[in-house]
């Protein structure tokens, strides 16, 4: 089930420990920090990428090769991405960084969008829950934050 | 009786109000990265943290923070105190709130009802707030403009409004404006209506010259603000708008006037063509004309005419309710919409089915071509733009 011409040409990414992927270019390139070192002819040997793991390297060039097909319909990619970004908070901050480090804008966004979506509408105990997050105010300072701005915590 | 206001409250500038320095810090610290299993619940980053917005670096926070709108802003800023440091910078900053639905105001027919709460509906929370408002003694509702409410007493003194803040700024008396002047004087009793009002810029907040009560007023507006009422003695404008820094104007036949507020202000007809399918004579006395800006566009939608004639110049279908709330104010509410984010969030499809709302509230949803934002007018007999810039004297400019 290829996706790309045969003729494509495969690119070596290195994780940060060390795993090797091998990727299509027309794939690899949606990452804007590889697309520049392919264009200054830099990619002959393993790309050694230090910020990424091996299994968040996975994950983005799964994200990267749904979105190289040509063939994909708007409405497609974007029930594919909303599956796509159900993950543990550990896969998403993973995500994030690596979309930062390689430059990935489209899924750079698609994270951010996601926990912005975790922590948008709720109250704060309820992002507590969510993120895990421990209530370091003293009763004073809670009570005095509210009384603030207490229409927004109706 | 409470009845949804007159009026779009765009909260999108709500923290241009003082200009804040950007103080952001660009240090970007690199973090030891740790590998997880997928499987883990229990989330780390590494030894000093667990907590992913604190863990990420500024730049790539401020992409999740900007999604968030102000009742979400204050929610985060009470999670932690480490959220709240974020909150804090980030608001410095003034990346935030860029991505806002507008709310609505709930207002109120009766005066004596206005000087304690006021209720805001927002789109996207479904909810209504109840923000508590300094005394106001009155002062009616009129409009809004760059996150500022306009108030007035209906006698010709007006100050604007920052509802989150509570920050007031008194304006120069309309009575200061020669005609209005003869009017108030001499002939009509009745009170003054402003139709729509424009802020050229947010105002710049110098000087708070008391905190101690709940009331701030703000001593900023005695020299450098001056108000521009825009009324025509032979042109009736339908609408105003201020586009990439000059003021625009439609007539009832769609023409586009834009105007130089300078030292001799004067208008210029753009001579626009009518909309294929209009007919002067046909014009029906419900049809209002609107100017709307989306997307850094200058659109004039309309509503859809009841019978067949459609106008080329709709850009997207447009929803409209009228209520009468007591002659002579007629409250018109329009709403252009939207895009597919906003879809997505079902935002128009929200609006609780209330007895109290469905009297003087519509709401219906049509198919829609385009990206758009809204526009929420009230239509009243006078138009006004406060601009706040620089010292100079009131000037009164009609059309020419």
């Amino acid at each position: 089930m290829s996706l790309s011409p045969s003729t494509s040409k495969m690119l070596s990414l290195k994780s940060s420990d060390g795993k090797v992927l091998e990727v299509e270019e027309h794939v690899a390139v949606l990452c804007e920090t590889i697309k520049s070192l392919v264009e200054d002819g830099c990619a002959d040997s393993p790309i050694p990428l230090a910020n990424v793991d091996g299994a968040t390297l996975g994950n983005v060039m799964e994200w990267c090769k749904k979105h190289a097909d040509q063939k994909a319909s708007a409405d497609d990619l974007e029930d594919w991405d909303a599956e796509f970004v159900e993950r543990d908070q550990g896969e998403l901050y993973h995500l994030i960084m690596a979309a930062n480090y390689l430059n990935i804008k489209g899924l750079l966004d698609l994270i951010c969008q996601k926990v912005a979506d975790m922590i948008k509408g709720k109250h704060p105990e309820k992002i507590r829950e969510i993120f895990n997050i421990e209530n370091d105010f003293t009763p004073e300072q809670q009570e005095q934050i509210r009384k603030d701005n207490s229409w927004a915590f109706e | 009786m409470e009845i949804w206001g007159n009026l779009l409250f765009n909260v999108r500038n709500f923290f241009n109000y003082n200009a804040l320095p950007s103080s952001i810090s660009s240090k970007k610290r690199k973090r030891p990265f740790a590998i997880m299993g997928n499987k883990k619940k229990k989330f780390k980053v590494d030894a000093n943290t667990n907590d992913m917005l604190v863990a990420l670096l500024p730049k790539v926070r401020e992409l999740i923070i900007q999604k968030f709108d102000i009742v979400d802003y204050h929610r985060l800023s009470a999670v932690c105190k480490s959220w709240r440091s974020i909150a804090t910078t980030t608001k410095q900053s003034q990346c935030f709130s860029l991505w806002q639905l507008p709310w609505l105001v709930l207002s109120s027919n009766k005066f004596d009802l206005l000087d304690a709460h006021h209720g805001f509906f927002s789109l996207f929370h479904e909810k209504i707030f109840n923000l508590e408002w300094p005394k106001i003694h009155g002062a009616q509702f009129c409009g809004s403009s760059l996150g500022w409410l306009m108030m007035a007493d209906g006698i010709g003194d007006n100050f604007i409004l920052h509802p989150f803040s509570r920050l007031q700024i008194q304006l120069p008396s309309l009575t200061t404006i020669p005609s209005l002047f003869h009017r108030v004087e001499h002939r009509q009793p009745g009170p003054i209506y402003i139709r729509k009002v424009v802020l050229s810029s947010p105002p710049i907040v110098t000087s708070v010259t008391s905190t101690a009560s709940d009331i701030e007023v703000v001593d900023s507006a005695a020299g450098n603000c001056f108000v521009v009422a825009l009324y025509g003695r032979s042109v009736h404008f339908e609408d105003i708008i201020w586009y990439n820094r000059q003021l625009y104007a439609v007539d009832f036949d769609y023409d586009l006037i834009v105007f130089d507020l300078g030292l001799y202000p004067s208008g210029t007809r753009l001579n626009l063509p009518y909309p294929t399918g209009y007919d002067r004579k046909y014009r029906k006395g419900g049809q209002f004309i609107y100017l709307v800006e989306s997307c850094g566009e200058l659109l004039m939608p309309q509503q859809p005419p009841p019978a067949e004639s459609q106008s080329s110049l709709t850009a997207g279908s447009v929803e409209t309710a009228v209520s009468m709330v007591g002659l002579p104010i007629i409250i018109t509410c329009l709403i252009v919409v939207f895009g597919r984010s906003l879809q997505t969030q079902n935002a128009m499809q929200v609006l609780p089915d209330d007895g109290r709302l469905a009297d003087s509230f519509r709401i219906k949803r049509y198919s829609l071509v385009t990206d758009f934002s809204y526009i929420f007018l009230s239509f009243y007999v006078l138009f006004l733009i406060y601009r706040v810039v620089t010292v100079n004297p009131k000037y009164h400019a009609s059309s020419g």
